[in-house]
């Protein structure tokens, strides 16, 4: 059946849908302060049971930080409100939750660091490192040029929750000798890779399977503690069992994004020609970091020229740790904050020299191939920056207006790998980056059909698996479409070729091939996104968005009605995420949100209608020609929306979400 | 206790504890595994079902209150193997992106479409108003209903 | 996962044998709607002996009119208002508080009696029955009595329903012809708490001013709160008066900075909308 008739009829399969015979229901007891040593534990598997440590993290980041490893279960002390301190399980799920509320965990306090500030000021939170400095990048180069006006500002835009509608969870099953694992994942390598490294268990010990996957954005590609522990369960008992993540837990424990702070001063002529910019880029981890958050302060920086010929730059790049979960990446991953950086200091530039802020974008954006002190490479932007200004009606709106330009860069890193299985007169496709639905089989069989010439309707892409795909990278970065598509392109035509050496009809033979493909990154790659947007006050003086535009460039357009809800969704996200949505932290470190709805995830109610103008700014050096789209509309809705704001309210956005800079 | 049932038109009698949801005695007693547990709160729909005619969130209810009542799940809300034409309409335009929503919007948006004849955007919006989809903005799943509401029953 | 813990569950047929059941236990809880209660079990906010469904019960159902007041039986769901045929000002008032209450498959499971006895200050029905006056029947063992919902609440989600107490009904006389109301909630994030209601009701006479009642709710303040108006009876209002009862709304601000607004932002939004509201229902006498 097709996958949406399935969906729409009730028939999914996600992990929470898994029973298998006597199953155990684990829940875990978690730190009611965000610090504090530990001084007893009663009741439950506890660190002194199972004492792992996260072995890796997801997304491309295969190396665990040695500085500071995160303990699956608090070892000696805990430092994060809501983080794993003992397991408990049960053949029945409400008895599990009986259990975990009798475990008893005392500890004495410790003060905790939760700001930024405080994280510089105050000793640091783990005992093995010297100061809550977690990694330290310099990108650029010192540079004297003050041109002619200098404007200086600071933003920070508040973390927030990824919040798929289907929370986190897992079915662990250890039987003869082989670790079998359900799962809702991004990436079942990340997962088979990080249970491996966690439990010092072979790779080839573990299969890892991917149940329907009711949303991720981000928060789903990594190992998690309560994986680990469910495994380790299963092992001891040598019984099924499933952990399902609560929204309570999910609020307060899972890996939430953003959180980033920038300090930044840029350069410029009279006439609005960007001559350099400085800066500082923080960036609050929390209390673990893998290597996707120690490198996130310098992937954010390394984006700050975006489409610009900016000639000098010099950054100063920086992730702090903080008494709160673990970041993680979510809907863009340092580039919406990249974005927001770049684009809220061009509109005050604009503002400071009584420019309009196209005029000011016009007047820098790229005209042939630049290269930046940053070691960002990109095309030409002007052509598209002109044509999108046109096309969005930029120039014929109102005051109350907003627009943004920018870039996407796919993550392409890793590259990426796909199979394809010919036989009884189908064909089965596997790919490395695991979908969650975003409409990949669209493209899958787009590829397939078109280069095999084999109909669309006997080609089927199956769900991630380790057993049918031995190795893989995952679903993240906006990566899909471009470099799961490549493999899948190699794929196909290295199936077409040996049919043609049989001189068979490749439907009717059986072939069988694995591809992996490796690519890096090329300026073709990076699409440039175009965001125009208007707002209102609405009855009682509130800012709401009226109207948003998006004029993306997605290379060759391998589907636009899931291109087209791609962006639609992210616009969404942005409007939520400069306006109300958020987690945040009162002072001892306990988050506030404590529901999906106070957390701001929007309703339909709250939002305006979406346009969106596929503009084919090029085809990417690909074999299929496209770009990333993922998540484009977070990356370049936020500082459209954030200006056409600014403008209807008349202060300025330095915050987000701004119904709390209210404060 | 002993409750009894109507679910997707056959009854239903049996033992349960006070203390189970409905959604769990759906979902883990039935087998109906289409109702989803999204939030837990009442806030995302995606545990809809209707009761005795009227869409709620199973999650904020004990089987124990809905004893001898009607319930239809996802899994009998369009008669047969077929689909209704909120079904139909999702289907066609492909406005899912993972579908963990979709029981509930399915539900939700049925519900209202046999209530008003000819509703515009901003009604639809407002009757999805307890449902969260995370991945589309809302736009394609507002447009299938809207597009469902011209289709003759 | 959230589930309630083990409970005891009663579903009495009649409102004297939930008054028993009530005196009986010590740590009972009713549930009605469930919406908060069911919640509030999950969370294991609570651990009670027995949990007890009025959901059910003939005798808290059914919304009547008779000598032009209103009887809401304290278990009618809040669509059932919605839904309802009764259409005068202040029924009008109360339907547009119900409609804003959660959303339409809440609206289908909650309860008038549970929306007004769980005293949450950003409940919708609250400030809507304070200014159509209305009055509680609470039953209990002894016998029932009436009390003014001005009077109900103490503090947040706290009110003057003994342990061992049933909220009966709600009554109100139908303000009438002539009355003009107004309701709106401001709120940042959907079916999170909201900033502010406000509920009112007016009735002008030539240009004088001869009833005008204004409530408020929602977090900016510690309960739902009357305003006090009695004062305009009389009176052509201008901006003044306008001023005046905007002054007298603010002083009820809790004014605390937290995720629902600052203190100034929360004071500022309670201006607004008691300005919109003493507008809408005064009408063109300004």
């Amino acid at each position: 059946m097709e996958y949406t008739d399935r969906l729409i009829k009730g028939h999914g399969k996600y992990v929470a849908d898994i029973t298998l015979p006597e199953m155990l229901y684990m829940e875990v007891a978690r730190s009611k302060v965000a610090r504090g040593n530990i001084i007893s534990v009663k009741g439950g598997i506890t660190a002194s049971d199972a004492n792992f440590y996260l072995g890796s993290s997801g997304e491309g980041y295969g190396e665990a930080n040695v500085a500071v490893r995160q303990p699956v279960l608090a070892e000696k002390y805990v430092s994060y409100y809501g983080q794993p301190v003992a397991a408990v399980y049960d053949s029945n799920k409400y008895v599990a939750r009986d259990l975990v509320e009798t475990v008893e965990i005392k500890t004495e306090y410790l003060e905790p660091v939760v700001t930024l500030d405080q994280a510089l000021k105050l000793p640091p939170i783990h005992p093995s490192i010297t100061s809550n400095r977690a990694s330290e990048f310099i990108l650029g180069n010192e540079f004297t040029n003050k041109g002619d006006v200098e404007v200086e500002d600071e933003l920070y835009l508040e973390r927030v929750i990824t919040d798929p509608l289907e929370t986190r969870g897992i079915v662990s099953f250890y039987r003869d000798g082989i670790l079998n694992v359900w799962i809702s994942t991004q990436s079942v390598y990340s997962i088979r890779d990080g249970l491996s490294a966690s439990l010092g268990l072979p790779r080839a010990a573990i299969r890892v399977m991917q149940a329907d996957t009711g949303g991720a954005f981000g928060s789903k590609s990594a190992v998690y503690p309560e994986y680990v522990i469910a495994s380790y369960i299963s092992m001891k008992t040598g019984k099924p069992v499933k952990w399902i993540e609560s929204r309570e837990e999910h609020l307060m424990a899972s890996r939430p994004g953003r959180g980033a702070l920038g300090k930044l001063k840029l350069s410029a002529t009279r006439e609005g020609k960007i001559v350099g910019l400085r800066g500082e880029i923080v960036i609050d981890i929390g209390a673990y970091g893998d290597m996707l958050g120690l490198n996130s302060p310098a992937w954010i920086a390394r984006q700050l020229t975006g489409p610009y010929e900016i000639a000098n730059a010099y950054l100063k790049a920086i992730a702090l740790y903080t008494n709160k979960a673990p970041l993680g990446p979510y809907r863009g991953a340092g580039r919406p904050e990249a974005s927001f950086f770049t684009e809220r200091m061009i509109d005050l530039l604009a503002d400071k020299l009584s420019i309009d802020p196209a005029e000011v974008r016009l007047k820098n954006a790229t005209e042939s191939t630049f290269r930046s002190p940053l070691g960002l490479v990109v095309n030409a932007s002007k052509q598209f920056l002109e044509n999108g200004l046109r096309e969005t009606g930029y120039w014929n709106m109102g005051a109350c207006k907003g627009v943004s330009f920018f870039i996407l860069i796919p993550a392409v890193f890793g590259g990426e790998s796909a199979r394809i299985s010919v036989k009884d007169g189908k064909i089965n496709v596997w790919l490395g980056g695991n979908a969650h639905w975003q409409r990949h089989e669209l493209f899958v069989r787009k590829i397939v059909s078109e280069v095999t010439g084999v109909p669309e309707k006997y080609i089927e892409l199956n769900k991630g698996n380790t057993e049918e795909l031995e190795y893989g990278v995952g679903t993240w970065g906006s990566r899909s479409a471009i470099v799961a598509g490549q493999a899948v392109y190699r794929a196909a035509l290295k199936i077409k070729e040996m049919a043609e050496k049989e001189g068979k009809d490749i439907i009717s033979g059986t072939y069988d091939y694995s591809a992996m493909e490796d690519m890096s990154l090329d300026p073709s790659m990076i699409s440039f996104l175009l965001t125009v947007t208007s707002a209102n006050l609405n009855e009682v003086g509130d800012p709401i968005v009226k109207s948003c535009t998006a004029f993306y460039d997605v290379g060759e357009p391998l589907s636009k009605v899931s291109i087209t809800g791609q962006i639609t969704g992210g616009l969404a996200q942005a409007i939520s995420e400069v306006l109300y949505e958020s987690q945040t932290y009162n002072k001892e470190g306990k988050p506030e949100a404590q529901t999906i709805s106070e957390a701001g995830v929007p309703y339909a109610q709250q939002l305006p209608r979406f346009s969106v103008i596929i503009s084919q700014g090029g085809k990417s050096n690909t074999l299929h020609g496209a770009k990333g789209v993922g998540e484009a509309g977070t990356v370049g809705g936020l500082p459209s929306i954030a200006r056409a704001i600014e403008n209807v309210t008349g202060k300025r956005v330095r915050k987000l979400p701004v119904m709390y800079s209210v404060r | 206790m002993k409750i009894k049932l109507n679910v997707n038109s056959e009854d239903y009698t049996g033992d349960v504890e006070p203390r189970l949801l409905l959604v769990d005695f759906l979902r883990d007693t039935l087998g109906l595994t289409g109702t989803h547990v999204g939030c837990e709160t009442g806030s995302c729909g995606s545990c809809t079902v209707l009761l005795d005619g009227r869409p709620v969130k199973s999650c904020l209810m004990l089987a124990a209150q809905a004893d001898g009542s009607r319930i239809i799940t996802i899994e009998g809300i369009s008669k047969g193997e077929g689909m209704n034409r909120v079904q139909k309409s999702i289907s066609e335009s492909k406005a899912l992106q993972c579908g963990f929503c979709a029981s509930g919007i399915v539900i939700a948006a049925t519900w209202f479409l046999e209530r008003n004849e000819n509703p515009n955007e901003s009604d639809v919006r407002e009757a999805l108003s307890g449902n969260i989809c995370r991945c589309t903005g809302y736009q394609p799943i507002v447009d299938a209903v809207l597009n469902a509401s011209k289709e003759v029953k | 996962m959230l589930y309630p813990p083990q409970i005891n569950y009663e579903r009495p047929e009649s409102i004297s044998e939930a008054l028993s059941l009530l005196n009986e236990h010590s740590r009972p809880f009713l549930i009605a709607g469930g919406t908060i209660g069911v919640l509030n079990l999950k969370r294991r906010a609570l651990s009670p002996d027995l949990v007890i469904d009025i959901g059910r019960l003939k005798e808290l159902k059914g919304i009547d009119f008779r000598d032009e007041k209103y009887r809401i039986g304290s278990a009618v769901k809040i669509y059932e208002i919605i839904d309802s045929e009764f259409n005068g000002p202040g029924f009008s008032l109360l339907k547009k508080a119900a409609s804003s209450v959660g959303d339409p498959l809440l609206r289908n499971m909650g309860t008038v009696g549970g929306n007004v006895c769980i005293g949450d200050p950003s409940n919708d029905l609250p400030p809507a029955l304070l200014a159509l006056g209305a009055e509680l029947n609470i039953v209990g063992k002894a016998g029932s009595r009436n009390l003014n919902i001005s009077s109900f609440y103490i503090g947040p989600y706290r009110n003057l329903l003994a342990k061992n107490e049933i909220l009966g009904s709600i009554n109100f006389a139908e303000p009438g012809k002539g009355y003009r109301w107004f309701y709106y909630k401001h709120y940042i994030r959907h079916l999170d708490h909201s900033v502010v209601n406000v509920a009112a009701l007016a009735k002008v006479e030539g240009k004088k001013i001869d009833d005008l009642r204004i409530a408020i709710g929602g977090m900016s303040v510690r309960v739902p709160t009357l305003i006090e108006t009695s004062w305009i009876k009389g009176i052509t209002a201008g901006q003044e008066e306008l001023q005046r009862v905007v002054k007298l709304a603010s002083e009820k601000c809790l004014c605390l900075d937290d995720r629902h607004g600052s203190a100034e932002y929360k004071k500022n939004m309670i201006e607004k909308v008691t300005q919109m509201a003493f507008l809408s229902v005064v009408g063109g006498v300004l």
